[in-house]
């Protein structure tokens, strides 16, 4: 591969994988337990597809190609901590797959509405959220220092984190209409 | 899904994404998923948010002035979750501790997972209708709606019966009998028709469990209206439209603007779409499957109708009769209803009413003579009208041959008339080729006193004028003269003869003809020189593809005696 191309190759792949970068961190996060551990899946597939780049054909499906990648970095990762990690079987991965095959393409990559989302949860649910990510606080810990129970505390952030989720779907609706 | 399973199924996957899952509840996950296509797009729903905050690290989140509208339920859920009694779960052997491991059981078990799922989702929606009004302060619920009006309604909530007027906090209902008016915030209003189970989740988002309902969008609001239920979501684009979900299916009916039917209970994501207009009907499937439907528009309560019970249920008979009278339009048997109403904009037509055959079947004003037509003239209520014949003047409404009046199965005939005297009544309704030949069915009431025609109703089936013996008379009847109602069934094997909602004579006739392809007269019997062509006047026709039971033609005269 001469530079020229190389470099056309390189602005190429970046296009792509930047396209469809929130598909496939969704399928990793979805699949590995641990999120630190699903995002260096998440580098490995992005350094091996770039390494096979010359593999993948013009045209087809990047989403569909890059995550088989990921499908054999997963399993990798699942066999080499077989010991100390869980997965899902084998018939519940197939369905994931099948699912990401029939709806890669349709998934939204615009993660543009969830700033205006948390604008609108109440002031106790935004401090909650912040104390789980911003802070990165277990939720044992939480439940200890809010004097709740850790199935309590779980149900309120399911509770938000559905309220989340529809309200992206409620914008993105409402941006489809 | 329902909105407590999304909460189950969430908390199962924070739990994951958290390495706090117990084998019990990790085994829950992964069944859940195989099983459910739904929880498989909730998993990525969750995973996408739960991704974009876990990379927000150290961002500063603001409260907005306002909370979503959907607050006040997710809260109530949370809370019967966390305070709702524990259903037990058979675990494995190993410790219910947080694990590192999963070995998925190997061993037959007696009880299916997907079983005990079932039972915990059903025992969590028992307890969440059942406990929501209990857990939720009523200042801390968001109002989405108001209960406009309700008839005959019956309620099932802890908190007692509802009534008009009464404001609508997001949250489950149950309508047990009768109908109600809701009319949502976001302007949109609801009929919903019992037996009913549905969630208001806001004021532009309802949950429909099970039943009927007909949502008709007032005004422009600023999101689309979603009536979705655990497999199917009818996204609406301003318009009027029904949606029936019953164990199996979710079908829907437009009756004006468009709509979009999606398969799948999240209206974004789906596997199918159709998009519906005005008139069409598509139905899912339990396999989320969208098929066209037919002849829909009958199923649902319009907001005409449920305006029309609400003033039958304040003591007006004459609205009595026309919710009865819509009821009856919306039979999928009827086939031909006349309601003798008048049209101003073509007095010679009388339009048939009945929803199955709508548009057709009209019938046109005439007399053998062609001196004069039969004559407009008020009905049983002021509001109503009927139509009065001259027997001398031989006047008739006709119906051109259509292949849908043929019927030479069950049958019913029912008529509103009015006899003032020993001179009124006749044949009433004929179905036959032409002069003479033969007749799919023929109705006919004289006055008993009238010494030519000594029996008060007559039915007939036959091959022509001269099967005698397929014409059978009622027993002599006692001589009624005013408004009343004549009706006949025959199932092809037992004739019944009621008079004003009253079966007065049982026959046993067994008999079932070839079809034919003939017209109606109403009013005579197709021959030129019939002598007993009608005299007096025909407010309601009735004929309907099935028997209806005593109880029925009861209530027909119940509801539309005057």
């Amino acid at each position: 591969m001469d530079k020229k191309n190389h470099n056309l190759d390189h602005a190429e792949y970046i296009r792509l994988l930047m396209g469809s970068q929130a598909q496939i961190c969704a399928y990793i996060q979805a699949l590995v337990q641990n999120f630190q551990d699903a995002e260096d899946i998440f580098q490995e597939t992005a350094v091996i597809a770039w390494e096979k780049f010359d593999e993948y054909t013009p045209g087809s499906s990047f989403i569909a190609w890059a995550i088989t990648i990921a499908r054999y970095r997963i399993m990798y990762y699942w066999n080499k901590n077989k010991h100390s990690i869980i997965h899902y079987s084998d018939a519940t991965v197939k369905s994931i797959e099948d699912y990401m095959a029939r709806r890669a393409e349709k998934l939204s990559s615009d993660l543009s509405h969830l700033d205006d989302c948390l604008k609108k949860l109440s002031a106790g649910d935004v401090q909650l959220i912040q104390t789980r990510y911003s802070r990165k606080m277990t939720i044992k810990r939480m439940a200890e220092e809010l004097g709740r129970s850790v199935q309590g505390l779980y149900s309120t952030l399911s509770r938000i984190h559905l309220m989340l989720a529809e309200c992206i779907q409620r914008q993105r609706l409402v941006q489809e209409r | 899904m329902t909105p407590q399973e999304k909460i189950h199924l969430c908390q199962l996957i924070l739990k994951f994404k958290d390495q706090t899952i117990r084998t019990d509840e990790f085994t829950l996950l992964d069944k859940t998923l195989q099983e459910q296509p739904e929880g498989i797009e909730q998993l990525f729903e969750i995973i996408e948010v739960y991704y974009q905050l876990m990379r927000t690290q150290g961002t500063q989140f603001h409260a907005g002035d306002h909370e979503i509208l959907d607050q006040a339920l997710w809260r109530a859920m949370a809370d019967v979750e966390n305070k709702a009694p524990s259903v037990d779960i058979p675990h494995a052997e190993e410790p219910s501790g947080v694990i590192g491991k999963v070995e998925l059981p190997k061993t037959s078990r007696k009880i299916r997972r997907s079983t005990i799922f079932s039972l915990m989702a059903s025992a969590a929606a028992i307890l969440f209708f059942f406990l929501f009004p209990r857990l939720v302060p009523v200042g801390d619920r968001v109002l989405v709606g108001k209960l406009t009006r309700q008839v005959d309604a019956r309620w099932e909530t802890v908190s007692g019966q509802l009534a008009a007027g009464d404001d609508l906090t997001a949250g489950p209902l149950k309508l047990t009998a009768g109908f109600a008016e809701i009319e949502l915030d976001s302007g949109v209003n609801v009929i919903v028709e019992a037996p009913a189970q549905f969630t208001l989740e806001s004021a532009s988002q309802l949950y429909l469990q099970q039943g009927r309902l007909v949502a008709k969008i007032n005004k422009t609001s600023q999101n689309p209206f979603v009536v979705h239920s655990s497999h199917a979501s009818v996204v609406d684009y301003g318009t009027e439209f029904g949606v029936q979900v019953d164990d199996r299916n979710t079908l829907t009916h437009v009756y004006q603007g468009r709509v979009e039917l999606r398969s799948g209970s999240n209206p974004l994501r789906f596997e199918h779409r159709m998009a519906l207009t005005q008139n069409q009907a598509g139905l899912v499937n339990a396999q989320g499957e969208i098929v066209d439907k037919q002849d829909a528009a009958g199923l649902f309560v319009r907001r005409y109708e449920f305006e029309a019970r609400a003033l039958a249920a304040q003591g007006s008979g004459y609205h009595r009769w026309l919710a009865y009278s819509y009821q009856l339009r919306r039979d999928p048997n009827m086939v031909a209803y006349y309601t003798f109403e008048r049209d101003s904009s073509n007095p010679a037509r009388l339009v048939n009413m009945a929803t199955a055959t709508s548009g057709m079947l009209d019938g046109t004003l005439s007399s053998a003579n062609k001196a004069s037509l039969p004559t407009w003239e008020q009905g049983r209520w002021p509001q109503t009208t009927a139509l009065r014949f001259d027997r001398t003047q031989m006047q008739v409404v006709e119906v051109p041959p259509h292949p849908a009046l043929g019927i030479n199965g069950p049958i019913t005939i029912a008529a509103w008339i009015e006899c003032s005297g020993v001179q009124d009544g006749g044949h009433i309704v004929s179905n036959r080729v032409g002069t003479y030949a033969m007749c799919n069915y023929q109705f006919g009431y004289r006055s008993p006193s009238f010494s030519e025609w000594k029996q008060g109703m007559h039915f007939s089936r036959k091959a022509d004028s001269q099967d005698s013996r397929n014409q059978l008379y009622s027993k002599p009847l006692p001589d009624v003269l005013g408004w009343i109602l004549i009706a006949a069934t025959h199932d092809n094997d037992t004739l019944k003869f009621y008079l004003n909602g009253e079966l007065v004579d049982t026959r046993r006739w067994s008999l079932k003809q070839p079809l034919v392809e003939g017209g109606l007269q109403i009013g005579s019997d197709f021959s030129p020189d019939d002598l007993s062509r009608f005299n007096g006047k025909i407010s309601e026709l009735i004929i309907a593809r099935r028997v209806f039971t005593e109880e029925e033609i009861s209530r027909m005269y119940q509801a539309g005696k005057p």
